[in-house]
């Protein structure tokens, strides 16, 4: 039987970036362990070995002179089957942790596709078995395993005050965080009613960002009238990128998924439409560009990678501070490579500044390892 | 895909007097958006009944040949106002087998998202030198296309997958050299004297890195990200073969810089009936691209 076992304790353990397979070969009357390990090339297993909670995951089984009567893969509860390929509807049965495949349609394939849900835990190694049997009464058995893993945004400690050194506009206390997942998080900061201190852009962002996006709305427009047949594309697309996505909305980051797959899906079936998608971007950017010099885009770009697997998204986006103690309401939202959704992290506190600063939001957290 | 092929079919055997289809193939070009179609004709003896009009917009080149001499059947081939098409009457006496060869564009490039289920590695977890994504491709309806056609090639199916770079900038760039960095873009940033007159005493402090050193490491580590030079740092093995790559643009960071976070590498594999799932890998080189950035900044 399939089956996941827990590895939380050492959650960044490197795999072999070959599948493991293992054979073992079971046979119903006589022994030919000869034929069998001859037999083992024509047969062959493949899951990837490691991906996202939440990922699909392809798996698929090429054979070549052998027929088999009945193929069983046998999967952990957390996984579930997408789609399979080359087998007709009543040819197949699905039962919890189980297929089994009465026969193929067109001999030597066997493919499909499995969805995993999210786990308790962050890091989980899954074994996918699958049997292969002959009409002898022989069978053939893999074990193919996977490293299923997400992120895990801790919050491990809100300080009451945070004090800032006005004269560095330097906080004196941190919030600080950790990514106890394995995985990469993508995160921002946003700030939540009842905060007495608004998150807004910094200035050289705002002329930046305004400017950029109003040149991609005409780009974008010129685009969908060049691909009529993407149109719809093109209009998700241009939502996306002219307002900002709160990583912490379910339903924002499922647009962004659904886009961001059907632009992938696209731009791989058309290059010319590939193409043009690049020119649009990269047209509003060199139009753009002089407005941030390439200081300023190190800058973000340094404070946007705070820690290992890392990114935020707002690093220099920034809070403005002092002269009066004022509560600071924040959620810290964050997604994964995936574009999976997360819960936010709730934050609330009170900042202390003698004088007026505009505090840049990557100096509030303080980065730790994770467990 | 299927459509246009169908359509030629059709016409085939409305004329199946004067031709019978006895085997076919087709060959899918994806990136040039192309198909070709084979189609191994009979041509039934003593009946000819004229022209064989290929009316298809789509359908661009066509071109015959006797079987199983291989002989060119060119006097054979027509085109009236804007229509191919070919006349089995004017084919070298006694052939009995031909091969006609029809080349067109394919009408909807969103057929191969029906046809092959194509999945990637999204966040590589290695810790070694070398950082894998494994890409796979599967056929999703082979007996139909079994069924239709003897041979079936689709040629270079595209696979995009983001490789991230950004951890390698940031942890081979020297702290110092981020901020000389940070200081010279708050000093064009600010107006505040005191301020402005505190970023020139630190940076004073930290000589190593400003000025022409600075901008020359900055514009080196640029270049390094280039498509031609990237490529240097990547391998795609197994099933697959390299195409391209480009500085990847984001869904969610509303904003790109001179210098990516992830770098799209594009790869492209072929599926066949015979093979109808392919497996790939393309390998970062990380650990010579960390060398690389450490010596620019040292």
């Amino acid at each position: 039987m399939g089956s996941a076992t827990s590895i939380h304790s050492s959650p960044n353990r490197a795999l072999s970036p070959v599948t493991e397979t293992q054979l073992n070969s079971r046979t119903a009357g006589d022994d030919s362990s000869g034929e069998l390990a001859q037999r083992d090339g024509h047969l062959r297993v493949y899951l990837p070995p490691q991906a996202l909670q939440g990922q699909v995951l392809p798996f698929f089984a090429l054979w070549k002179a052998v027929t088999f009567r009945k193929i069983e893969v046998l999967f952990p509860s957390e996984l579930e089957i997408g789609e399979i390929y080359n087998v007709a509807r009543n040819d197949y049965t699905v039962e919890p942790g189980k297929l089994v495949v009465e026969k193929v349609e067109v001999d030597g394939y066997l493919g499909m596709s499995f969805s995993s849900r999210r786990f308790g835990t962050t890091s989980e190694q899954v074994y996918v078995e699958s049997n292969f049997h002959e009409p002898s009464g022989k069978v053939y058995s893999r074990r193919c395993r996977i490293h299923l893993f997400r992120p895990f945004l801790a919050v491990k400690e809100i300080p009451s005050n945070i004090r800032v050194n006005v004269a560095r506009c330097q906080p004196l206390d941190f919030i600080h965080v950790a990514n106890e997942g394995t995985g990469t998080i993508r995160m921002g900061i946003v700030s939540e009613e009842g905060s007495d201190l608004p998150i807004r852009e910094s200035a050289a962002m705002s002329d930046f960002r305004k400017n950029l996006r109003s040149d991609l709305d005409t780009g974008f427009t010129d685009l969908a009238g060049a691909f009529p047949e993407q149109a719809d594309l093109v209009g998700k697309v241009k939502e996306i990128w002219l307002r900002p996505v709160d990583l912490g909305d379910k339903e924002a980051l499922a647009r962004v998924k659904s886009a961001a797959s059907s632009l992938q899906e696209a731009i791989m079936n058309n290059e010319r439409f590939g193409r043009a998608v690049a020119e649009t971007f990269a047209g509003a950017m060199l139009k753009n560009l002089s407005l941030l010099n390439i200081l300023e885009q190190l800058v973000d770009y340094f404070h946007s990678v705070p820690a290992k697997k890392v990114l935020m998204i707002n690093p220099l986006d920034v809070v403005e501070v002092g002269p009066k103690p004022a509560v600071l309401k924040v959620k810290l939202v964050y997604t994964d490579l995936a574009n999976g959704h997360y819960e936010p992290v709730h934050v609330l506190t009170r900042v202390v500044a003698k004088r007026r600063c505009n505090l840049p939001v990557y100096r509030l957290l303080q980065w730790g390892q994770g467990d | 895909m299927l459509r246009v092929v169908g359509k030629i079919l059709d016409i085939i055997e409305l004329h199946k007097r004067q031709v019978k289809v006895s085997s076919q193939e087709l060959s899918i070009r994806v990136p040039e958006g192309t198909g070709e179609l084979c189609l191994a004709l009979e041509v039934q003896p003593g009946v000819y009944g004229g022209k064989i009009p290929l009316n298809i917009p789509n359908v661009t080149r066509i071109s015959i040949h006797s079987s199983p001499a291989f002989k060119r059947e060119d006097q054979s081939i027509f085109k009236d106002d804007m229509t191919l098409g070919f006349d089995p009457s004017k084919l070298s006496k006694d052939t009995k087998m031909v091969l006609l060869r029809v080349e067109y564009l394919l009408e909807d490039r969103a057929f191969l998202d029906t046809l092959v289920q194509r999945s990637s590695h999204l966040d590589p977890q290695d810790e070694g030198d070398i950082e894998s994504y494994w890409m796979t491709a599967q056929l999703k309806n082979l007996s139909v296309l079994q069924k239709a056609f003897a041979r079936l090639d689709l040629r270079g199916v595209d696979f995009n997958v983001d490789v991230g770079v950004y951890e390698d900038i940031k942890t081979k760039i020297p702290h110092k050299a981020m901020r000389s960095i940070e200081r010279a873009a708050e000093f064009i940033g600010t107006r505040d004297r005191n301020r402005l007159l505190r970023i020139m005493l630190d940076q004073r402090k930290g000589m190593d890195y400003v000025g022409g050193d600075l901008v020359k490491a900055v514009r080196e580590l640029t270049d390094l990200f280039l498509p031609t030079r990237f490529a240097s740092f990547l391998n795609v093995g197994l099933g697959f073969r390299y195409h391209m790559c480009v500085p990847g643009a984001e869904m969610i960071e509303s904003i790109l810089l001179a210098i990516p976070k992830f770098m799209t590498v594009v790869s492209r594999t072929d599926l066949s009936l015979e093979e109808p799932a392919r497996d790939g890998i393309l390998r970062y080189h990380r650990g010579r691209m960390r060398n690389r950035i450490e010596k620019i900044f040292s």
